[in-house]
């Protein structure tokens, strides 16, 4: 389903963004592709100074960033990647274990059945699974409830980073990607720019190794910063 | 609230005036500032200058903004300028930040394109038909 090639199985690229992941990046890797064969890999070290890039570079395509520049600006290159090379789709799966490739499947038929640009894997749909901290759980509602008042949209995980992009949102995301905590500022990017956005129930772990970097005083800029996003991308449409 | 500077207070303006004013052009020239933060900067110097040298339209300006104490505009009118320049030099910041990061996207997109194209034409040169 390349535009090059409309009759031929779509080419789908799953991006792998790592910083210091040499623990859990070759599992990962395997693991996709012994799943399926036909998902191409993509690794961003995001300027890791671990073995991260040794280990991924060995079993799959791998960027190699200079500096760390933040989720956002390592899932952006991999969106670059994806749109230059003529990819269909392309899907987020973290480095840290977190997202089983088992999932991205669902991901994919959720596309089938909705079309929608971009498809997020939500942990909250179903129970009984891994579902973040309760601190974390109370800092996700309060932005699916700004994202539901300011832009009228009901979304249960923005913050999930496990999601499916078709070209359109690789299109507009190339060129205008969050660099700090860019998931749900993305997402309204996203809804401002009126593109199709569908949520699916997804299984999601525990992080194998690591830790989040958002803790402490880093919980409050955090929040801070993504509902002020919020409010102004929604006013930046009137000025 | 006529004022009459005294002639230290002109001396050293003065003095002042021409050393910053010097450094600030020699900086200029040399393209380690901008010909506009140069034109602010500047202005560090040039408002206290005109008022030592012009009191009496120094005192008509308070009159007319109807501020009692005259220096009120001399603070004032630094610290838009101080504003101003910070306002740029954040602008910039930003800009070059922007830069920074498309820059090291594009080398890694590069660094990644060379590696595939250096595989691509080392497959080429293997021998076939073993």
């Amino acid at each position: 389903m390349s535009p090059e090639n409309p009759k031929s199985s779509p080419r789908i690229l799953i991006m792998l963004p790592c910083y210091n992941e040499e623990a859990t990046i070759g599992g990962l890797l395997k693991e996709i592709q012994e799943m399926n064969s036909e998902y191409d890999t993509l690794v961003i070290d995001d300027g890791s100074q671990d073995q991260t890039f040794q280990i991924a570079s060995a079993l799959s395509p791998c960027i190699k960033l200079a500096v760390n520049l933040g989720i956002g600006g390592a899932i952006q290159t991999a969106i670059k990647y994806a749109y230059d090379n003529g990819y269909d789709f392309c899907i987020q799966v973290d480095g840290d274990g977190q997202h089983p490739p088992n999932q991205i499947q669902v991901l994919l038929e959720n596309h089938e059945v909705s079309s929608a640009s971009l498809v997020v894997g939500s942990r909250f749909i179903m129970d009984n699974q891994f579902q973040s901290t309760p601190a974390r759980r109370v800092g996700i509602k309060i932005i699916s409830k700004v994202i539901k008042g300011v832009f009228h949209f009901k979304i249960t995980d923005p913050t999930s980073g496990f999601r499916l992009m078709d070209r359109k949102a690789m299109s507009l995301f190339s060129k205008r990607y969050p660099v700090d905590f860019p998931e749900p500022i993305s997402l309204a990017i996203a809804l401002e720019e009126d593109l199709l956005i569908a949520e699916t129930p997804v299984v999601m772990k525990a992080r194998e190794t690591g830790v989040s970097s958002i803790i402490g005083l880093k919980t409050i800029a955090y929040m801070i910063r993504v509902v002020g996003y919020l409010f102004l991308i929604r006013i930046g449409r009137h000025i | 609230m006529e004022y009459q500077p005294t002639l230290q207070t002109v001396i050293f303006l003065s003095l002042f005036i021409v050393i910053y004013l010097f450094v600030l052009m020699r900086n200029t020239i040399r393209n380690a500032i901008d010909l506009y933060d140069f034109l602010l900067l500047s202005a560090v110097a040039i408002i206290p200058l005109f008022y030592i040298l012009t009191p009496k339209w120094v005192v008509f300006l308070a009159k007319f903004i109807g501020v009692s104490f005259s220096f009120l505009i001399l603070f004032g009118s630094l610290f838009v300028i101080t504003f101003v320049y910070l306002y740029r030099l954040n602008i910039k910041l930003n800009q070059q930040n922007q830069k920074i990061i498309l820059l090291v996207q594009e080398v890694g997109l590069l660094r990644e394109a060379l590696s595939r194209e250096k595989g691509r034409e080392h497959s080429k040169q293997e021998p076939r038909g073993n």
